[in-house]
This record gives C-alpha cells, structure tokens and sequence, in this order.
C-alpha cells in the first residue's frame, strides 16, 4: 500500500508539466505538428479545395494549397475566372469561395474543431477577409464548430486599392484547426 | 483492502493517461492557403452631359451620342445650343464632358486625342479650339496634360456653310486617352 501511494505521489509531479506544456491555441506559426502526435495528425489535416464556381485550387499535398485568382483589374469585363469583382472610388474587391475539408474526407471521427485563419506576413497595401473578417497576423476564427471530414465553403476577398501598382499579387493565408 | 487497491489502479491508470489527454487537446495543426492573382492597369474614359450642354444618350459610358437637334441659320438653335454666324457658314456646338480615371498605373496624367471616323468635305469638326482630322490621318490632340478622376469639359463644334443642303448630318468622333 505504501509503495503504491509512493508511485501515486511521484505521478503527481510529472503530471503537472504535462498540463504547463499545453501549446495555446493563439500561436501564429504555421508549423508542422511535432512527429509524436502523428495519429491526430491525419485526423486533423487540412485540405484546400475548389468550391463550385469558385477560383481554382490547386493542393500542394496536405495542408498546403494554392488558389488562383487569375489577371484582374478595375476595368468591367476584365473578370477573374471564377472571381467576382466590386468596384469601388478607390478600390476594388474580387472575391471567390474555396473548400476546406478538416481530416480525411472518409474521416469517421467525431466532434469538431475551431478553424481559425490569419496572415502569414502582413500587408499594407491590400486587405484579405474570409466570411467577413479581416484577416491580420492575428489568428481569428472563422468557424466555430466543424465537423471532421466535411468541407466547409468560405468567402475569399482581397480589396485592392486602385493607387497600388499593377502586378503579381501573392498573399498566404494561414489555416489553424484546434480541436473542441 | 482490495476496495482499496482497485480504487488505486483506477485512479493510477487515469493519472498515466491524463497526459496523453491533455496533450491532444490542445493540439493544433496548421496550413497555408497560398494566394495568387495579378493586377492588371488600366484607365477609362467616360462622357458626361455637361451642365451648360446637350444631354448625351450613354452618358456616363465611353459610348455616347450627342444630338444637336434641328439647327439652321435661321431659326433659334436648340436648347444649350449655341449657334454663330459666319459669312459663308453657321456654327453649332454644345459643351460635353470627359472623365479618364486610372487605375494600378503609375501616370501623373494624360493625353487625349479625337478623330473624325468619316469622311465629310462638306462641314467641319473641331473641339475646343482643335479642328478635327479625318481618318486615316493622324488624331488631333486634344490635351497631353489631362487631370484624372475630373470631368474635363470640352466644347464640339460642328461648322455648316450655308450652300450645304438640308439633310441629316452624322458622324463619329473616336476619342483615345493615353496614360503619360
């Protein structure tokens, strides 16, 4: 008995640095998860897709995509492919939807995530919003409640003030799921 | 006493993987969405009614008629029309607007040429104090230090001589803008 209250007091203390390593759900890198977390790592893998009539996306592999806006301008009849353009006095926004799918689409696990999504290097000259919100390095969330293996529709819009010069526009976006 | 040990193994084993618990969690995982678009320049003319000219049909578009109405020697020249009279010939003409915005080009200003599109060895076109050449020859210019984002009012003026007979007079004047 006293060998097992002894066992019980040393667990006790390992124990507490466990919960202190905690990662927070705020940090803004988006790094690969540590290797020993490889079964939660399927579960919740994130997957860029091309929603209907939307931009393409072109998936770079898991967790990684690209989405593709085409030439635009300010001028009406120079639409995006997939895109739609609003013109403003001194802006104008293109706007397309894109996919998300949190974990393998056969994926039969239950309970949901928090996505969130932020900027990875910021932007002075142009503004990025996913379903209304303004993106800064910030992650904020864009979903509160996602079910594993489902794919979730989002609004992407990138503002473009018309004083910007022409040419290639190039903006990451990153994507963080925290499980419930 | 085994009440006691089962109660120890239980709470042994709930110690061993509250860890493991903990640490999936607050696990997150992350990816990038890669954004890419190119902004083309561009700049576009509009034609405005004037306050003080004939109201345009299009006006607000970069296509848009200019009707003088029924105009004589004779006879009072329609409203905002106004008519001189020479010794061989009569001259009308009405103030017409024009706006050239640009849009992701790096321009301080403007020029802005016009050019009769048919021929006419009859009347004469000019705007402002410019007379107009005829295609094929080379547009007359207008201004080489147009404003942008501002209605630039320009006045047309179309000359009759009197030995012209009554008929329907037509044309189309092509107006280029060039960002400097």
């Amino acid at each position: 008995m006293k060998v097992i209250i002894f066992i019980f007091f040393l667990l006790g203390i390992t124990v507490r640095p466990v919960w202190g390593q905690q990662p927070s759900s705020h940090g803004v890198r988006a790094t690969a998860i540590p290797s020993h977390a490889q079964p939660d790592r399927e579960i919740s893998s994130i997957t860029f897709l091309t929603a209907p009539n939307g931009s393409p996306v072109h998936s770079l592999g898991s967790d990684q995509g690209v989405l593709d806006l085409g030439s635009f301008s300010y001028l009406p009849g120079a639409d995006a492919n997939g895109a739609e353009i609003q013109r403003n006095k001194d802006s104008f926004s293109v706007s397309t939807r894109f996919g998300l799918r949190v974990g393998p689409s056969n994926n039969h696990h239950a309970g949901t995530a928090t996505v969130s999504a932020f900027l990875l290097s910021p932007n002075l000259l142009r503004t990025v919003w996913v379903d209304g919100v303004r993106l800064s390095m910030t992650p904020l969330v864009i979903g509160r409640q996602v079910s594993y293996g489902s794919v979730t529709e989002h609004t992407l819009k990138i503002t473009v003030p018309i004083s910007m010069p022409a040419g290639q526009v190039l903006d990451s976006i990153g994507v963080m799921v925290t499980p419930n | 006493m085994k009440n006691k040990r089962i109660f120890f193994v239980v709470l042994l084993a709930g110690l061993i993987l509250m860890p493991s618990m903990a640490s999936a969690q607050g696990q997150t995982s992350s990816g990038t969405l890669t954004v890419t678009a190119t902004v083309q320049s561009s700049i576009s003319l509009t034609f405005s009614t004037d306050t003080n000219g004939v109201a345009l049909t299009g006006s607000g578009t970069n296509v848009a008629t200019l009707n003088f109405g029924n105009v004589s020697q004779f006879i009072t020249p329609p409203s905002k029309v106004s008519e001189t009279i020479a010794a061989t010939s009569f001259t009308v003409s009405t103030p017409f607007d024009v706006s050239v915005v640009k849009s992701n080009v790096t321009s301080a200003n403007y020029t802005l040429t016009a050019e009769v599109q048919t021929a006419d060895a009859v009347n004469t076109w000019m705007i402002d104090t410019f007379p107009l050449t005829i295609v094929p020859a080379a547009a007359t210019s207008l201004t080489v230090t147009g404003v942008y984002g501002t209605n630039v009012v320009h006045t047309l003026y179309l000359t009759i001589p009197f030995s012209a007979g009554a008929t329907v007079i037509s044309n189309s004047i092509n107006f280029v803008a060039t960002a400097n």
